[in-house]
């Protein structure tokens, strides 16, 4: 699994603050599947990876709950996952 | 609090040095198929604390901390929490993660949460993102 996200994985350092951080820089596949969304839905999608409640996104999108939901509903039959955990790892690995 | 328990005050900044470093690398980066996996090794066993972790321009950063040889974070994960956080990290319920390690769900969710709580992240979506792409193929490590 994942394979593809692996070959592209740097590491260095940073000096920071007066110390020096460890960086670990691989690619990021959060726009793999994005083409397949509508421009509602990736923008749920975002509010969801940013750790959201669905009443919470739909305050801030001015949308009634219920409409969140459904876009959520959508989401996850587009991509093929059951929860927000799952959604989370199908967009980090390519999985 | 400890030097490891330090958070870092700017953010932004850290993360903009970050990001102009990576560029600067960029031209002859590294293409490390086993760093992905060391860093999983290094968080969960404590060698590393995490700083931060964040997206910008297509890439993902993880910013940690490297602890001093032989000191290693107290946050260190058991070898119990390390099993539940990779099969947490493929997104897996906590109800499939039970089934696969025939424990309760309950001990399951108790794990997780400490989990959560050693790794500083803020919940398990957050979790699911700091360790997919780290996940060696075989738990432990």
């Amino acid at each position: 699994m994942d394979g593809t996200g692996r070959q592209d994985v740097d590491v260095f350092e940073v000096r920071f603050g007066g110390e020096d951080l460890v960086v670990v820089s691989l690619p990021s596949d959060a726009e793999v599947c994005a083409p397949a969304l509508t421009r509602a839905e990736r923008e749920v999608v975002r509010d969801v990876l940013a750790g959201c409640a669905t009443t919470e996104i739909a305050r801030i999108r001015g949308r009634s709950p219920r409409t969140v939901a459904n876009q959520l509903a959508s989401i996850y039959r587009k991509l093929g996952v059951s929860s927000r955990a799952e959604l989370a790892a199908r967009l980090a690995g390519r999985s | 609090m400890t030097k490891q328990d330090v958070p870092i005050d700017d953010v932004e900044a850290l993360r903009a040095a970050v990001i102009r470093q990576d560029r600067a690398r960029e031209p002859e980066r590294r293409r490390d198929p086993d760093a992905a996996s060391d860093a999983w090794t290094a968080l969960v066993s404590g060698r590393w604390s995490l700083v931060d972790h964040f997206e910008s321009g297509g890439r993902r950063f993880i910013v940690a901390r490297r602890n001093p040889l032989g000191v290693s974070d107290p946050r260190a994960l058991t070898e119990r929490e390390r099993a539940v956080a990779h099969l947490a990290a493929l997104g897996k319920s906590n109800k499939l993660i039970a089934y696969e390690l025939g424990l309760s769900t309950a001990t399951v969710s108790t794990h997780l949460a400490a989990v959560i709580r050693k790794l500083r992240v803020s919940s398990r979506i957050d979790l699911v993102r700091l360790l997919h792409g780290l996940r060696p193929e075989t738990p432990g490590g």
